[in-house]
This record gives structure tokens, C-alpha cells and sequence, in this order.
């Protein structure tokens, strides 16, 4: 992959948006109950409430505060074509974070921690990542999952059957993500980096090469995935059953066959043989 | 700035004008002087205190001389008559809080301690011997868990009145935050650190990634952005609905509070007046 340049990639994330995600996102969109909540949060002006408390208690990043984070959130929107460039906001937390939601002005959190000490580079692979989920829809239907866990906002005859295609959606969310920031970073191990950034220490993220189908994480990740007919599969399907996401072994090796067998179709108009 | 005892400083010569608005409306409620007597003697903030001694490592010149000194500092600043137990709470997040009744103590996150310059934990902590001061305590307790609790009491009518005094008390309590930010700048000597303080409470650090950086002016910009949103009719409600049931104003008016308080020339006033007495 290294000896291309990519360069003005300009993509509609549905083009590449994960199938399974595809259908859990359409099962949303087409429920009656989204239907409604939508409707609830707009007669509530329900967005404008999330702005008013995001503004006063959250730290805004502006291109004066953080030119080149925002930067970054504009090339992504011209990117994958969304229209309304999000506002950003830092929010102090221990857990390494980056959330987009809203409907007609979407904004991304991102959590100090993760600003710490991720690489530039992960870093817009995240935001694009957040930034690709604006034109399928994902800025509505993660605001109304927020609603929702948000206790007694969303009346419960909306929202608790919503929170079961939330929890199915989340899973199959993350692989559309994965995909839209390996599109943007156009580095494989620099993506798997930046997926992986909080959840393993930067100097072993480092030293790590996610690209070699024979490195040790790829082993352990297919060694856990195809363990059939063992009791150790039936354990890992009541875990991932219960997760809120997808295991990070499970978005590895999805993501790995994506690089193999989609990505260079998808990309080859932007590439440039160096 | 440095200085030394701002020796008979009084709360009502940086008092926050709202807050003396607001406490003539707490006054207004029947038997408040007789609830608060009987909570003092009786109330929950008793419990209180076996937790932080259990869970929490008291500040002292032992086991730690130099946030033990700037605590002295702020004491002394603030003209305090007594010293109250400080104890340091391990958390990430950035709080430190005064409570226990009659017999007051403070906690202090420890990631204040760890990150904080001296001005700003001069500020912080000085914030909250402002509210002991002024006895903001028992208004502040009370408005806690007191709502709540007359709510339950099997008298007709009482769950109007109990919602009448929680939210005169609360804002009261809002109001009372101005104030504690004041004497939190007097305590540090500067405007500036409080700003800087409750910047950090938005999320604003400094020591992030490179090109992230926040100044106290980007704090004010942002209060503007906010007030812009507060425009309208519904801007207003929508404001006003989310803040009634919180005990802290919004942060970006704090800072705003601050620097308006320091353009009008007060907080100025008030540093010549003691310090240059102390020359």
C-alpha cells in the first residue's frame, strides 16, 4: 500500500458502508417508533437543548483553539460529502473517545484522554470515521440513542423498543467506521492503531505491524474468531451477545479482508502510483 | 499577585449582587429559621464525614507540605478565623467540595492537586472557604436532599411548598457560586487563574495534542457563542428549564462573571484597599 499516494478521494460512505450495518441501520430508519422519537425531539427542540448544555459546559475546539483538529473536520466533510461541518467539543474524560450525533447540526466529542497521546495522523482516521457516518444517518439515530438512555427525556413507549436496534446497530456500526478511517489514514497498521488507541499502550501500538497476516494479534484474533466446536465458542457468542460493540479481533479481521478485497476498487480512482 | 491577610475582609464587600437578591426570596419562606436550626442538629450531613475519614487522606504539612502550604496561604488570604480539616479524594475528574454542617471540611479531587499551578489551587481552594465564609453551607445542603425530603411528609399541600423552597434555594445556591468564585480570586490574587480553573472544568487543557490551546479570551468568545443561543423566546426557555435544577451556573457565565467583576473595577478596589493597608 505504501507505494500509492492517495489523494482527493471524494466518497459517499454508503458506498462502503458494511452490509450488516446497512440493514441495521435501514431496520432503524424504517421502525415507527424512530419515526416518532424524531418527531418528539423535534417539537422539543430536543437538539437545541443538547447545544445549549454542550456550549456552556463543554470546552468548544475552534480553528483559533485547535486549527489543526478542525482542519481536519472540514477536509473529512469534503471528503465524504457532508454538507455541515460539525462543531467540536472536548470533554474531560479518563476513556479514549471520539462521538458524533445531531441532526441538523451534528458535533463530535472528543475526550482529553484521547488527545493525550494519539498520533495525528489516528486522529483524523477517527474524526473522519465520525465524520463518514453523517450522510448515513448515524448523527440522528446516535442522538436519539442518547435520548433515550438519558432517563425519562424519550417517553418509554418510544424508546424501550428502540434500545433493542440500538444495541444490534452499535454492533455493526464500528466495521462502516473502520473502514471509513482506513479510507482516510490509507495506512492499514496506522488504522488498526488508531482503533485500537486507548485500549492499548501507544508504545506497543507502535511497535506492532497490523499488516503482516502472520503477526502474533492477527493469529490470537483468528485463533479466538474460528474456534468451533469448542466451549470456549459458546462463551465468546453469550459475551459478544451481550457486548454493546463488536470484539476489537472480530473489527481486525473484518477489516483486514476488507484491505484484501474492496478497498483497492474503491480507492483506485484516488490512487497514484508513486 | 502576591499579599499577605486581607485582614477583616468582609463577604458583603465581594458579595455577588444576585445573591443577596435571591436570598431575600429564601427569607420570604415560613419557618426557615426553625428547618435550618433543626437540620443543623439533625441532619444528614452527620453521615457524611465517617466516609471522607475512611476513604479520603487528610492535607496536612506530613503528608503533603506543599499543597498544605497553599492551603495556610489561602486561609490566611481570606482572613479565615479557623482552619478546616482539608482531605484529597482520588478521582480524575476536577471537583473539590465544602460540607459538613457546623463543623465544615473540604475535599479536593486529587487530579486538582496533581495538575493545578498554585494560583489555580489558590483559587479553587479558595473558592470554597468563600462559601464557609459567607455559611453558604446549610442553604446548600439543604437544598440537596431537603426538597426531597419534605416532599414524603404526609401533609396536604406540602409537595407545592417543598417545590417552592427547592427551587428558591437552589438559586440561591447558583448565585451563591458567584460569590465563592470572587473570594476564590481574591485567595489567588488574580482574575485570570479562576478563568483558567474553570476552563479546565470545560474540558480545556493545555497539554494536549500540539496546536490545541486554550486562553481565557477563547473562554469569554465561547460565552458569547452561547449567549447567542439564549437569544430568542425559546433559547430562553430552553435555557431556563435546564439550569433550574442545577446548584452551579453554567461555567461559561462564570467566567464571564469573573471578568465583568474585574472590569468593573471592584475586584481592584478591594486589593488596594487591604493590601495597601498592610504596606
Amino acid at each position: 500500500m505504501n507505494q500509492y499516494n492517495i489523494h482527493n478521494i471524494k466518497i459517499n460512505p454508503a458506498d462502503f458502508q458494511h452490509p450488516m450495518d446497512k440493514n441495521a441501520t435501514r431496520l432503524i430508519q424504517s421502525s415507527a417508533a424512530f419515526r416518532k422519537c424524531l418527531e418528539f425531539i423535534s417539537k422539543q427542540s430536543l437538539e437545541k437543548q443538547m447545544q445549549c448544555i454542550y456550549r456552556s459546559s463543554l470546552a468548544q475546539l475552534t480553528p483559533k483553539t485547535a486549527p489543526g483538529i478542525c482542519r481536519m473536520a472540514e477536509e473529512a466533510c469534503e471528503m465524504f460529502g457532508a454538507e455541515t461541518v460539525p462543531e467540536l467539543f472536548l470533554q474531560r474524560s479518563y476513556t479514549t473517545a471520539v462521538t458524533m450525533m445531531g441532526i441538523e447540526k451534528p458535533l463530535i466529542l472528543l475526550s482529553t484522554e484521547l488527545l493525550k497521546d494519539i498520533k495525528e495522523e489516528m486522529l483524523w482516521g477517527l474524526i473522519a470515521a465520525e465524520i463518514s457516518g453523517i450522510r448515513n444517518g448515524f448523527g440522528e439515530i446516535r442522538f436519539a440513542e442518547w435520548l433515550c438512555d438519558s432517563a425519562g427525556i424519550i417517553p418509554a413507549v418510544i424508546s424501550r423498543p428502540l434500545s433493542k436496534l440500538f444495541k444490534e446497530w452499535h454492533k455493526y456500526l464500528q466495521f462502516s467506521h473502520d473502514r471509513a478511517a482506513l479510507i482516510a489514514i490509507g495506512d492499514f497498521n496506522k488504522t488498526m492503531c488508531a482503533v485500537l488507541a486507548g485500549e492499548i499502550p501507544m508504545e506497543i501500538l507502535m511497535r506492532m505491524d497490523f499488516s503482516d497476516p502472520n503477526c502474533s494479534y492477527m493469529k490470537q484474533s483468528r485463533e479466538f474468531l474460528e474456534n468451533k466446536g469448542h466451549w470456549t465458542e459458546t462463551l465468546r457468542d453469550i459475551k459478544a451477545f451481550s457486548n454493546e460493540g463488536v470484539f476489537y479481533a472480530a473489527r481486525y479481521v473484518n477489516l483486514y479482508q476488507f484491505m484484501k478485497n474492496e478497498y483497492w476498487d474503491i480507492t483506485e480512482d484516488f490512487m497514484e502510483e508513486i | 499577585m502576591e499579599y499577605g491577610r486581607l485582614k477583616g475582609i468582609k463577604t458583603e464587600e465581594y458579595e455577588y449582587p444576585g445573591e443577596e437578591t435571591a436570598f431575600s426570596l429564601v427569607k420570604k419562606v415560613p419557618l426557615l429559621d426553625k428547618i435550618v436550626a433543626a437540620y443543623l442538629k439533625y441532619g444528614n450531613w452527620m453521615l457524611a464525614l465517617p466516609e471522607v475519614q475512611g476513604d479520603c487522606f487528610r492535607v496536612t504539612e506530613e503528608t503533603s507540605p506543599e499543597a498544605y502550604r497553599i492551603y495556610k496561604t489561602a486561609l490566611t488570604r481570606l482572613d479565615m478565623p479557623s482552619e478546616y480539616p482539608l482531605f484529597a479524594k482520588e478521582d480524575y475528574e476536577y471537583n473539590a467540595y465544602t460540607t459538613g454542617g457546623s463543623a465544615p471540611y473540604i475535599v479536593i479531587h486529587s487530579s486538582m492537586l496533581k495538575n493545578l499551578s498554585e494560583e489555580e489551587l489558590l483559587f479553587t481552594l479558595g473558592h470554597e472557604l468563600g462559601h464557609i465564609k459567607s455559611g453558604h453551607l446549610i442553604y446548600y445542603m439543604m437544598a440537596q436532599g431537603f426538597g426531597q425530603f419534605i416532599v414524603n411528609l404526609p401533609i396536604p399541600g406540602i409537595d407545592k411548598a417543598a417545590a417552592a423552597l427547592h427551587y428558591a434555594l437552589i438559586h440561591w445556591v447558583r448565585m451563591q457560586e458567584y460569590t465563592a468564585d470572587r473570594a476564590g480570586a481574591l485567595a489567588a490574587g488574580s482574575i485570570e487563574a479562576g478563568q483558567v480553573v474553570l476552563g479546565r472544568l470545560l474540558g480545556a487543557e493545555n497539554d494536549l495534542l500540539d496546536g490545541v490551546h486554550f486562553t481565557r479570551e477563547d473562554f469569554l468568545e465561547q460565552n458569547a457563542t452561547f449567549e447567542e443561543l439564549n437569544q430568542n423566546v425559546v433559547g430562553k426557555m430552553i435555557s431556563a428549564v435546564l439550569i433550574m435544577n442545577q446548584k452551579h451556573p453554567w461555567v461559561v457565565n462564570r467566567i464571564q462573571a469573573l471578568e465583568k467583576w474585574k472590569n468593573s473595577g471592584s475586584y481592584q478596589a478591594l486589593l488596594d484597599k487591604y493590601v495597601s493597608s498592610l504596606c
